[in-house]
């Protein structure tokens, strides 16, 4: 096998075009591995800027009555995810801040996309993207002509006379396009996982999502030597593969996504607002009278100002209680439907090799819809928190002669910065199952394939 | 018709094809040929153009399945075990096509490898010279070789292989006169060592030099086979123009 490596070898590296091609490939990774931790580190560091900021101005907020404090409010700050540098995912098209107050749980805001320059808007430059789409193309580039052009050229009779088995010859091939493309990619994986450790990011699933990137290349080489094997001309084979190209990496994941969102439409921003409306108008309607009545009822007294409790504290902690089961229902009818059509996106992977890669890559990046929800939902949980301890925090201290108590930062440190912990790793592929089962279901398939074109070539 | 036309094939034969039909759609390429190689001999396969010399070397190669019969190369059944029959056959092609970016010893050693072969590079050297490649050219990538030496690196990769069946198809096209001689030379040597040979080509002057029989094929069938020994180049013209003539009648 190794002679037949090395001739594979040989051959390529003697190709002038493949050496631009793979330099290029390199070139790239390579900016775009540094261009993207630039950014990273700047997110990382501005992330954990503001977040020890908003937490000194919440405890430094000063004496103040404790609803006040709840409306004064604290941001909880998303970080940029588990492998910043290498896959952003959808955080830039998601919100990464949520302001946390009283009564209300707010969207999530500030989307870098927004704020993108006219160059980045030319489309995500991602080592993700790279890897996931420019690679595979690369692949296609050096070995749609790996069985075919021998054909061609006439050397292929000579080979298959030698009685050498023919899954060798293109298993070594396929082997040796994988090789020198990952060989192309290593000074940028090198400077990845620079950053990955720079960034105190989760090497455990870099390390994953390099595998993950090495299975899915091997894959789309053994698919590339396969059409090789069985088309008919060299012409024809570079034609279907970059047809399959076209409709795995621009086709099909955006006729995926419009499919999925037909199928799962969100409510529009105006009914979710007037949904809010409704709920603000019912609350700013309800009279504080019955909860007074019960209050004096159950301590036995005649008049409010005789209350051993602050029935404002329990009030604002009940419509809490009553805001969280509206947002409940509200949001996780939303979040329900973008699960759906995450779903539908993930069961997408059958028909892409590279949406199951993009899916997976996004998970273990910390950057999906997954990871996402957990902030909100940590966030939401974090705020409510803070309404409880606050609410709580006065339950027993009554104003007396209408005069509200104040509160200080022994109250507000009661409640611990905001700190997003990621699902863990399992948890993360967990969510993502269909696309992992797609993804090895596309690497048997490509080993099928050469299989299958071997016995062909018999 | 001269005797042992249409013989079955004999157990000690290391080429025997036996009753062999095959056609490309209705076109026939074979009809009904039996032949057999024994060791040490050399068989030269006559015949005008699309006689069926080249579709009888596929099938011996089992690039191709005959629709009827029986084909046997090197002990095998090569319906059966194609790749088993190349693995103990060498063969030459009337056009050596070599990787254009690899010199002629890496193609050797490549197609060396292929067989399952690892010699030593000097061993390869060796085979080239040979085979006879300038000694100059053997570093250099085959883009820069005549046709001629393409076919000598071809020699070199049959020869290497050391197996026991040698199946040629126009093997000295390209070579000068006197290149072409010293293969011939190379041919009587290889098959004294026990390799049967079995050679297709149009040129009669190569198979009275070389071959111990001929076999003149026409339109599908074995119209004629002979020892080759005391024949001239002019005796062998004139049967092979007689039967070819004959059968054309």
């Amino acid at each position: 096998m190794s002679a037949l490596l090395l001739k594979e070898w040989r051959e390529l590296a003697r190709d002038g075009r493949a050496g631009i091609a793979l330099a290029l490939l390199a070139v790239t990774l390579l900016f775009s591995a540094w261009s993207n931790h630039r950014d990273a580190a700047a997110l990382v560091a501005a992330e954990r800027a503001a977040a020890a900021a908003e937490q000194a101005r919440w405890v430094g907020q000063g004496e103040k009555w404790f609803h006040s404090a709840a409306h004064y409010g604290v941001w909880a700050f998303r970080p940029p995810g588990s492998l910043p540098a290498v896959d952003p995912g959808i955080r830039p098209y998601v919100g990464t801040a949520v302001w946390m107050e009283a009564h209300w749980q707010n969207e999530v805001m500030h989307r870098p996309a927004q704020d993108a320059t006219v160059i980045e808007r030319f489309g995500p430059f991602s080592p993700a993207i790279l890897v996931g789409v420019l690679a595979p193309l690369v692949i296609v580039l050096l070995a749609f002509g790996s069985v075919a052009s021998e054909r061609e050229r006439g050397t292929w009779t000579l080979v298959l006379a030698q009685g050498a088995a023919p899954l060798r010859v293109l298993l070594a091939k396929a082997l040796v396009v994988w090789l020198a493309v990952a060989a192309a990619l290593v000074p940028g994986l090198v400077a990845l996982a620079w950053s990955t450790q720079r960034l105190d990011a989760d090497l455990v699933r870099f390390a994953a999502w390099t595998g993950l990137a090495a299975l899915h290349l091997a894959m789309v080489a053994a698919f590339a030597v396969a059409v090789s094997a069985r088309a008919a001309s060299a012409s024809r084979a570079l034609v279907f593969c970059l047809c399959a190209w076209v409709f795995a990496s621009v086709l099909w994941p955006r006729l995926l996504v419009g499919l999925a969102s037909s199928a799962e439409p969100l409510p529009t921003r105006a009914e979710m607002r007037a949904a809010y409306d409704e709920f603000r108008a019912a609350e700013f309607a309800r009279s504080p009278r019955a909860l007074q009545h019960e209050l004096m009822r159950r301590h036995g007294v005649e008049r409010v100002e005789d209350l051993p409790v602050n029935w404002m504290a329990i009030g604002f902690q009940r419509s809490e209680e009553r805001g969280n089961a509206f947002f409940d229902r509200l949001w996780g009818d939303v979040f329900e439907r973008m699960r759906s059509q995450q779903r539908r996106v993930h069961w997408g992977s059958a028909l892409s090799p590279v949406v199951a890669f993009g899916t997976l890559s996004k998970a273990l990046a910390g950057n999906d819809l997954q990871h996402y929800l957990a902030f909100v939902a940590q966030a939401e949980a974090h705020r409510r928190e803070i309404q409880r301890v606050l609410n709580a925090g006065n339950e027993r201290r009554p104003d007396v002669g209408g005069q509200r108590h104040l509160s200080g930062p022994e109250l507000w440190s009661r409640v611990d910065a905001f700190r997003f912990r990621a699902p863990s790793l399992g948890a993360a592929l967990a969510g993502v199952w269909p696309a992992l089962l797609a993804a090895l279901a596309w690497s048997v398939a490509a080993l099928l394939a050469l299989l299958a074109a071997s016995r062909r070539l018999r | 018709m001269a005797p042992g036309i249409g013989t079955p094939a004999g157990s000690s034969a290391a080429v025997a094809l036996d009753d062999v039909h095959k056609s490309y759609g209705a076109v026939p390429a074979l009809r009904g040929l039996s032949l057999q190689v024994q060791p040490s001999e050399i068989v030269a396969l006559l015949g005008p153009n699309g006689a069926g010399k080249s579709t009888t070397i596929r099938l011996l190669l089992g690039f191709e399945r005959a629709d009827r019969g029986r084909v046997q190369s090197a002990g095998l059944d090569a319906a059966v075990d194609p790749v088993g029959v190349r693995q103990r056959t060498a063969y030459i092609p009337e056009l050596v096509n070599l990787y254009p970016t690899l010199s002629g010893l890496e193609n050797l050693e490549y197609f060396c490898a292929l067989g399952g072969q690892q010699p030593a590079r000097e061993r390869l050297r060796e085979q080239l010279l040979a085979a006879g490649l300038p000694a100059e050219a053997i570093d250099r990538r085959a883009a820069e070789y005549s046709k001629g030496m393409r076919q000598k690196v071809g020699i070199a990769v049959a020869l290497a292989k050391e197996a026991a069946v040698l199946l040629l198809d126009e093997p000295t096209s390209g070579l000068d006169p006197s290149a072409a001689a010293d293969f011939h030379r190379t041919l009587v040597t290889v098959a004294e060592r026990g390799v049967a040979v079995l050679m297709a080509t149009h040129d009669l002057f190569a198979a009275q030099q070389a071959a111990n029989r001929v076999a003149i094929l026409s339109a599908g069938e074995l119209v004629d086979q002979r020892e080759v020994s005391g024949l001239t180049t002019r005796a062998l013209e004139s049967v092979y123009l007689d039967v070819i003539q004959q059968r054309v009648a």
